[in-house]
Order: structure tokens, then C-alpha cells, then sequence
């Protein structure tokens, strides 16, 4: 390692992070002593303020550093092996509190047999152990081997002088394997690091989608995606603790069943686990995950569980969840399943014999992919009979409109897929901490499974395995929560995924333009609906619907420049107004309004208008139909053009709604949810309501208002 | 409480025999949470016909069955030789019945641990005159309309259904020269009602048999399923004295395409030259119901 004096090698700032955690230590009057030291400028930083002893093998770092009076001592690296017996030569019995080895570690032959010396080292001198190692894993360097390339620099990420090489998993094992347990840390974060060349590769530009898309897959599934560098203390253990075996492959079933119970339907949940005791592939595991359950309920399930045959006794395990909402008990029982695959089948819901079959029978021809059966839905009753007991039965056919194959792009908008009827593998959670979302009290196995999806896509397999059983009397998640709930639930959600490049399979080109075919074909069938139109009262005697002109907006979202040229055919002009569209639940962004006089032209901006929406700086956002905007004119003169200029949107996006919430009181919002009845109720004969949205929009305003105040 | 033998019979034909012993098994757990609780069944004999061409168990594998759940059950076993059909199959086993009650039942369902409590409860009920008492299949409720309060409907299905084995010999058993496999259970209960008994249907006595649906709707059925059922349905039809819907189905099954439903008419054709048809009951429409090809109006249609 070559002697380095200036902060242009990221090195250098790693310095910062490690003087944290040494601030930290308690060092009194004892020495730092700095293995490997091959950075001046961080020895000469650290010898400011503390008592330092620097090893070295470079002889030129060692004559720099002692011509700064900083003692430095200089040692061959053949004699690697010793070094420990070599620092207690040179310390001469002077107290240490830290040993540093400042990216050295992977510049050694053995770095384990170092570990281990040092470990002894640590243990007599009563030290801790600083390290900083760089990340291999960095992202940059993972991006460039997708492009064939692993450059070797003189220093940084990837050493020229490096015999090792350390990720986050490597050197956890090894340091444990060594005997040393962490006990504080302060990585070095950088996003575009020393590898970031060639500068104009598309894979290595962050503005690229490739490279969001590949970031945003590197960050979620490794959480140190962007760490530049490992700066970690450690301290000696007195013995070495050798890793746990890991579950050995029969041990571990192909599928883990989650039942989440809270002793409310023990009726279903009895049938529920006869249906596990039938089926057919019985290479399954079943964990009951008791949310919120008193030891009354407790015994409950257990005696449940001892009425069922003796195998599927064997493979339950009862867990406990006492804390959070319906997800806490997802999330714990992912974290204990053994299986390759996990699914969630829910107390009081009915699966066929062939359920796991079907999944085990896809996932051979599937394997890591989301395996997705059909699901019927029945509506039932349960019945409390006089006697105290309890009668289920069936109110309905089997709905089949969970019978379909995944649709990517459908599924964006709303779950069609039961919990049972998918069985997700065990990886993505437990390895790459893929987690159900804690904070939402609906929705979360959707929100779940788009995470999921969007890593392993879906596999189907057209057989119905389960029943969605819908309770006609009694509560589910459906009536507990209101629906407001389920839209906030679900717009803050469908908001966290769409920050993110979406990786789609193979076929959604076809859906997607058949979606829009349909879209087209809607929307010419209600086309006046997607009309602009400019109304000009041009006698003083008010707007009048015959003199207006009309502009078709054709996209959901578009840029819009219109210019309506015929005013001047009309020597005087009272007043002006424009209607984007006759659409609820638009926005208009950067609203401009160009007048031409003729002889003078003004420019009128969204602060200027009088209008039936709301303004938010330059957003105005129309959260009723037949939005409305007033532009000022001047009364009586002739108007030769009016060019509007703006972002026209159909979608009320999460970013809109925050700077909507920003200005907003809780008045204006019952305002417009007012209006919004009014008009819907009045327009009730001219549009077909289906193609009006239920105004979900203001639980999302007020939610972000909320979050707003806290 | 009244306690009660049981004798418990199912026919099987080239069964696997781990089905088998899942069935038993789910016998076994269900008498003990019985005798746990202090439930009405005192003992249980199971009785096997096997009307398989080569018999499911060995000598050797019996005695294994046999000790194994002796605890329990008594069990017995009966290589009939000969493809035997439901009906009749349980009329031979049914005739050696020295039990208080009888139950009949599909050799690959499972019971749930509170069946017996449950399916008994009719019989315990002095407000009704129970004859026949039904279980509640799962996954696939069966969809014919019920009393909710006392639980009367039209008729069983010995998936798994119980009686007092007075009414077996009393109806003299099923109707075995009518009637191979299908609708022998339909004949029964409505057999049952004409004497006065009512047909009870128990949720709460629930007991998983296995079956699949179809993607597009719809229970998935073998051939011999389409087959015996467009029989029956002819035979029923004649039988229950409902000369009209006897004309529909045969107009319907010499019109279409369906080779089962041909093979069935050809079938009754037969009968009606040779005089085989069985004596008609019901004519004055007590019981019997022809509703939409089902016999029951139902809650709703699979």
C-alpha cells in the first residue's frame, strides 16, 4: 500500500466515520496502536489526539511519519504471522485501548490467522479492535460486472494489493469464527464511489432507469448496497464460539403454513385444520401464530390441536405474537417458518386435499418464483344454535372471480389473490429482509406480495385449491376497517412502489395494450368528457354553452399547449373561462394562460384565476367533476388568441397530494367532499357513475395532512 | 346420556390403503374426543366389503388393522369377489349389523374429533322424529335447503349419514335391484320420509371428502359418476312416480350428444322390455322432489 496524503481518495473521509466510534472508547492514557498503517494523513490525525503507535511495512509512510515525530515502527510483512508477538515487543508494557487495522485486513495472507492473533493480542492488552474493510458488494462494482468489467485500481474498493475480499456476511463469520464479537459500528456510506468509471456507462449513471432499477433491486435487497466501507469495533472474546449448523435440507419442509388465529371462529379454525389433516403432500409445516391471545385462548387452540391426528400434531408449532396490528403475526411467522416455501391460510378458510400438492407440483417447474392456484369465494353463515354450539354453512356458489391467472398490471391496482391462494419462497424474507409492512392495518399481504413479486414473479397453475370463505354475519377485515382505511392503506402503499422503476414479466406488453385499446374505446364512447373546452361570454350577458371552443385531451397525463384562435371574430370579450375537462379527480400543474390582445399580450398564472378547484402554489387540483377556471380578461376588449400551457393529469399523485396538504385546511377539504356529493348526485343522469372513483382522495389528503401535524 | 353401538360401513374398490388408514385414523380420534367428552357412542364396529377385483388388504394386513385399532374399533373385513355397487354392498354388510345404529359412509372421508357428538344430537331430540341424521361435507357443502332451526331436509348422502339400524330393516335396506351407486341414498330417505321419519342435516357434523372443482365452475365428476347419475335420474324419476320429468329426461338424453346419457336411456329402455323397473311409490308427491335435475330445492347451485 502506497503512502496517501490528500482527501481525493474516499479513503481519507472513511477517517470521520472511525473517529466517531473511537470517540466512543474509552481510552484515558492509553495508546492507539495502528496496525498496517499505510494512511498519513489518518495517522497523523489520529497521533494529534491521541497517544499513537504506528506499524508499518511501507518505508516510505514510515519515514514521512517519523520525520513528524509520530512513532512508527517498521516491520517486514513475510513475518506476518508474529506480528502479534512483534506489537508486545515494540509496546514494551505501554496500556492499549485500541488496535486499528485501517483496510489492512484484506491486504494480508491469512487475515482468520491475524484475526486470531489479534484476538489474543486484544485479550492481554485489554483493547478493542477497530476495523475499516471495504465492501465488495458495493453496488458499483456489482453493476460493472454486469457489464464484464472488475477493475483493479491502486486503491479503494478494489486494492490491486488485496489477497481478500470482504461483504458483510464474510466478515461477520469470520470475525466470529475468530472470536471477536461486535459491539459498535459506524459503516462508511457512499453511493458513487471510486469505481464509478467509466463515467458515461449507462449502468453506472444514476439517472438512468437501468441504474435506478438496479438500485433500487441492490438497496432492497441488500441493506448495504451503498456501504463504502465496514468501520466496526469489535471486542475479544475469551472463546471462540463456532456457528450454528444451518437446518439441513430434511429438515426443512418444502412448505411452511402460517394459520394467524385470535380464537374468534374456533368452529372454522377446527375445520380449517381438518383440512390440513387431508391433504395429500403432506411435506408441510404448520405454524399457528396466536395474535393477542390470552391463555384461555391458548389452551383452546391446544386442545384443538390434540384432537388432530398425531402427524399434523408433530408439525405445529404454536407461537405468541403480543404486540401490533394483523401484520405482526405475518412477520413472525415468516421469521420462524422452516420451509422453502410459506403460505397463509387463515383460521377460518377451506382448502382442497391437493392444495399443497399443487403448489409442490408448480414449484418443481417454477422454482423461486411466487406460486399462485385459484381460489374460489363462497359467502357463509354461522349460526349460534341454542344450545351454545355453533353451525357453519354455506350461503352461496363459488365465486370465481379469484379463478383467474395473475395479471401483473391489473394486480397494480387491486389484490386478486387471496392470501392462500399464493405460497411465496422463504428467501426473499429471510434473506433479503423483504417484510410485511407494519404500519398498515389493511392491504398488507398486497403491499407484500407487489414487494415480492416484483423480485420472483408469479407462477399460476389453473386449479382451484382453497375457498375464500366471505362471512355474511360477523366481522372480517372487511367491516372492521372502514374504507377509508382501505384507500389510504392502499394509495400510501401503491405511492412507496411507484417511487421505484417496476419490473414487469413477459406478456405485459399485451396486457398493457389491451388495457389501453379498452381505454381508448371508453373513452371515445364518453369522448366528451375528455374535451377541453373554452367559454367566452362575448356580449356581457355570461358564459353561454354555443360559444365555446373544444380541445381534445386524449392521455391521462400530457403536457398541454392549446391555442384558440378564433376569438378575434368576436370584437369584445367579457369574460373567459376554461373547463380542462369534465373529469373528477384532475390536476393541473404549471397552469398558464397566454392572452393576445393584439396589441398587448398578459400572462395569467394559476394564482390569477377564479376556480372551482384548489389551489396549491402553481397546482390546481380538481377533486370534483366539471372543474372550472375563470381567467381574467380584459372586459370589452378583442381578443386575438388565448394559449394555455400546463401538465394536465387524470391521476392525483402522491406528490400532489402533499403540496395539496400543505395549503389546505380541513374546511376546504369538506368543502370540496360536499361539492363532490353535489356534483356526483346532479351528474348522476349524465355520466355513468361506475367511471366516477369513490373519493378516496380525501382520506389520502387528510392522511398526509396528518402526518403533516405529527 | 343414552349411549349407543355403532357399526359403521364403508364398500371400497381398488382404495389406496393409506386413505384408508387416514379414514380409520380420523374414527379412532373422533370415538376417543367421544368418549372424552361422555358422547353417545359406546362401541364402534367397522365393517369393509371390498368389491374390488383383487382384495385392497392381505390376511397379513387385516390382522395388522385389526390390532392396530383395537383399541377402538372392531374392525371386520369382507372380500365381497365381485364389483358389488353401493347399494348393494351395504345391504350385505347392513344385514350383519348387531348395532343400535348404522352408518354409512365414503371410505375416504375424515371426520372431525367432534362428529359423533354432533351427527347423534337428531336422535337425542325429542321434538323430532329423526330417521336419518347427514353430515356437513367440506370443501364442497352440499347446496339442498335445510330447516336452520331443526335441520330437516330432503334427503342424505351416506358420504356419511346415520340411522338406527330398525330403519335399515325396516326399509329393508337399499334398493340394490334398482339402483348400482348413485341415488341409493336419495331412495333411502325419501323411503324413510313416506314411513314418517324425518331427514335431519347437521352442520356442526362436519367430515372433509375429498373433491375438486373447476376452474370455470362446476364439481369435476368421473365417468361412472356422469354415467350411474344420468341412470338414476331415470330410475328416480320412475320410481318417485313423476311421469313428466321421466319424459323430459329421456327427451333430453335421446336428443343430445351426451354418449353417457344414451347409454343410461338405452339402459331404462332395457328394463321397461325385460320389466325390471322397480314398484312405484309416492304418488301423490309427498316427498319426492325433482327440482332442475337436483332432488331438493337448493340454497343456491354449484
Amino acid at each position: 500500500m502506497k503512502t496517501l496524503y490528500k482527501s481525493e481518495y474516499a479513503q481519507y473521509n472513511m477517517l470521520d466515520y472511525a473517529m466517531k466510534l473511537i470517540g466512543e472508547v474509552d481510552l484515558a492514557s492509553k495508546h492507539i496502536l495502528d496496525i498496517g498503517c499505510g494512511y498519513a494523513d489518518i495517522a497523523q490525525t489520529l497521533a494529534k489526539n491521541h497517544q499513537y503507535i504506528g506499524i508499518t511495512e511501507d518505508e516510505q509512510t514510515f519515514q514521512l511519519l517519523k520525520s513528524k515525530d509520530i512513532e512508527v515502527h517498521l516491520y517486514n510483512r513475510q513475518n506476518e504471522q508474529d506480528i502479534a508477538r512483534y506489537a508486545t515487543g515494540i509496546l514494551s508494557k505501554r496500556s492499549v485501548g485500541l488496535v486499528c487495522m485501517f483496510d489492512y485486513l484484506g491486504a494480508t495472507q491469512d487475515p482468520q490467522a491475524l484475526l486470531e492473533q489479534l484476538r489474543g493480542l486484544c485479550g492481554e492488552l485489554g483493547a478493542e479492535l477497530l476495523l475499516s474493510v471495504p465492501n465488495i458488494a458495493h453496488q458499483d462494482i456489482a453493476f460493472k460486472l454486469l457489464e464484464g468489467r472488475f477493475d483493479y485500481t491502486q486503491n479503494g474498493l478494489l486494492c490491486s494489493s488485496f489477497n481478500t475480499f470482504f461483504t458483510q456476511e464474510k466478515l461477520a463469520h469470520m470475525l466470529k469464527n475468530s472470536g471477536f464479537k461486535e459491539t459498535a459500528r459506524n459503516d462508511y456510506i457512499l453511493e458513487q464511489t471510486d469505481q464509478g468509471f467509466p463515467k458515461d456507462s449507462t449502468l453506472l449513471s444514476p439517472s438512468s432507469l437501468v441504474y435506478k432499477h438496479l438500485s433500487h433491486v441492490k438497496r432492497t435487497i441488500d441493506p448495504f448496497a451503498i456501504t463504502y466501507q465496514f468501520v466496526r469495533i469489535y471486542a475479544a472474546l475469551s472463546e471462540i464460539k463456532t456457528e450454528e449448523a444451518p437446518v439441513t435440507k430434511e429438515e426443512r419442509p418444502f412448505l411452511s403454513v402460517i394459520m394467524r388465529t385470535q380464537g374468534m371462529r374456533m368452529v372454522a379454525f377446527r375445520e380449517a385444520l381438518l383440512c390440513l389433516s387431508a391433504q395429500t403432500n403432506t411435506d408441510f409445516e404448520l405454524l399457528i401464530v396466536g395474535h393477542m391471545i390470552d391463555n384461555a385462548v391458548h389452551e383452546k387452540v391446544e386442545a384443538l390441536l390434540r384432537e388432530m391426528p398425531q402427524a399434523l400434531q408433530d408439525k405445529t408449532r404454536i407461537i405468541k405474537v403480543n404486540y401490533g396490528n394483523r401484520t405482526a403475526p405475518l412477520n413472525e411467522g415468516f421469521a420462524h417458518a422452516k420451509g422453502e416455501y410459506v403460505s397463509i391460510y387463515d383460521d377460518d378458510d377451506i382448502v382442497f386435499d391437493h392444495w399443497v400438492e399443487t403448489f409442490y407440483k408448480l414449484y418443481k417447474k417454477s422454482p423461486g418464483c411466487i406460486l399462485h392456484a385459484y381460489a374460489a369465494t363462497q359467502r357463509w353463515y354461522q349460526k349460534e344454535k341454542a344450545d351454545g354450539g355453533v353451525e357453519l354453512s354455506a350461503a352461496s356458489e363459488m365465486g370465481l372471480e379469484y379463478c383467474m391467472e395473475y395479471d401483473p398490471v391489473n394486480q397494480l391496482r387491486e389484490n386478486r389473490c387471496p392470501t392462500m391462494s399464493l405460497a411465496y419462497p422463504t428467501y426473499p424474507f429471510q434473506k433479503y429482509n423483504i417484510r410485511f409492512n407494519e404500519t398498515l392495518t389493511t392491504i398488507e399481504d398486497w403491499d407484500f406480495l407487489m414487494r415480492t413479486a416484483a423480485l420472483c414473479g408469479v407462477a399460476d397453475v389453473p386449479e382451484v385449491t382453497s375457498i375464500y370463505r366471505l362471512w355474511i354475519v360477523g366481522d372480517s377485515s372487511r367491516s372492521i376497517h372502514s374504507q377509508n382505511e382501505w384507500d389510504i392503506n392502499f394509495h400510501t402503499s401503491q405511492d412507496a412502489l411507484d417511487r421505484n422503476p417496476v419490473l414487469l414479466p413477459s406478456g405485459s406488453i399485451q396486457l398493457i395494450d389491451e388495457l389501453v385499446q379498452d381505454k381508448d374505446e371508453a373513452e371515445s364512447i364518453e369522448e366528451d368528457k375528455g374535451y377541453s373546452k373554452l367559454y367566452y361570454d362575448k356580449d356581457g350577458d355570461g358564459i353561454k354553452e354555443e360559444f365555446c371552443e373544444k380541445r381534445f385531451i386524449r392521455k391521462a397525463r400530457q403536457n398541454i399547449d392549446l391555442t384558440y384562435y378564433n376569438m378575434s371574430s368576436y370584437p369584445e370579450t367579457y369574460e373567459v373561462r376554461w373547463d380542462p375537462t369534465e373529469y373528477e379527480g384532475v390536476a393541473l400543474q404549471h397552469f398558464e394562460a397566454v392572452i393576445d390582445y393584439g396589441d398587448t399580450i398578459e400572462t395569467v398564472t394559476a394564482q390569477d384565476v377564479s376556480t372551482n378547484g384548489n389551489v396549491a402554489g402553481d397546482l390546481i387540483i380538481f377533486f370534483c367533476p366539471d372543474p372550472q377556471m375563470t381567467i381574467p380578461v380584459k372586459r370589452g376588449k378583442c381578443i386575438q388568441s388565448i394559449r394555455i400551457k400546463g401538465v394536465y393529469s387524470r391521476e392525483i399523485t402522491g406528490e400532489m397530494m402533499e403540496q395539496a396538504a400543505r395549503v389546505m385546511s380541513e374546511a376546504q377539504i369538506q368543502e370540496a367532499e360536499v361539492r363532490f356529493q353535489q356534483e356526483r348526485d346532479s351528474l348522476q343522469h349524465q355520466i355513468n357513475l361506475l367511471s366516477i372513483r369513490p373519493p378516496g382522495f380525501f382520506a389520502r389528503l387528510r392522511s398526509r395532512m396528518s402526518g403533516r401535524k405529527e | 346420556m343414552q349411549k349407543w353401538t355403532l357399526q359403521i360401513q364403508s364398500v371400497i374398490y381398488h382404495n389406496w390403503q393409506k386413505d384408508l388408514y387416514r379414514n380409520l385414523e380420523s374414527i379412532q380420534l373422533a370415538y376417543r374426543a367421544n368418549k372424552s367428552s361422555g358422547g353417545p357412542v359406546d362401541k364402534i364396529i367397522f365393517r369393509y366389503g371390498d368389491a374390488s377385483k383383487e382384495p385392497v388388504f392381505n390376511e397379513q394386513e387385516v390382522a395388522a388393522l385389526k390390532q392396530q385399532f383395537a383399541e377402538d374399533i372392531e374392525i371386520h373385513y369382507e372380500f365381497f369377489g365381485f364389483n358389488s355397487g353401493t347399494a348393494k354392498g351395504h345391504n350385505l354388510l347392513g344385514k350383519q349389523c348387531t348395532a343400535d345404529y348404522m352408518m354409512i359412509m365414503n371410505p375416504d372421508v375424515l371426520l372431525q374429533s367432534n362428529f359423533f357428538t354432533e351427527i347423534f344430537r337428531p336422535f337425542q331430540n325429542e321434538t323430532l322424529k329423526a330417521g336419518i341424521a347427514e353430515a356437513r361435507q367440506t370443501p364442497v357443502e352440499h347446496p339442498k335447503r335445510y330447516n336452520f332451526e331443526t335441520g330437516e331436509t330432503s334427503w342424505a348422502a351416506t358420504a356419511s349419514a346415520v340411522f338406527p339400524t330398525s330403519l335399515f330393516n325396516q326399509l329393508d335396506g337399499f334398493d340394490e335391484e334398482t339402483f348400482f351407486m348413485y341415488c341409493d341414498d336419495v331412495d333411502f330417505s325419501w323411503r324413510a320420509r313416506l314411513l314418517g321419519y324425518q331427514v335431519i342435516y347437521c352442520p356442526a357434523a362436519v367430515i372433509f371428502h375429498a373433491k375438486r372443482i373447476r376452474a370455470k365452475g362446476g364439481v369435476q365428476s368421473t365417468e361412472a359418476e356422469r354415467y350411474y347419475s344420468a341412470e338414476a335420474a331415470l330410475l328416480m324419476a320412475y320410481k318417485f312416480s313423476n311421469p313428466s320429468e321421466l319424459d323430459k329426461l329421456m327427451g333430453m338424453f335421446s336428443m343430445g350428444d351426451n354418449r353417457y346419457a344414451l347409454k343410461a336411456l338405452n339402459e331404462f329402455k332395457r328394463r321397461q322390455q325385460n320389466g325390471s323397473l322397480p314398484e312405484q311409490l309416492d304418488a301423490e308427491h309427498k316427498v319426492a322432489q325433482f327440482i332442475d335435475g337436483y332432488y331438493s330445492r337448493n340454497r343456491y347451485s354449484l
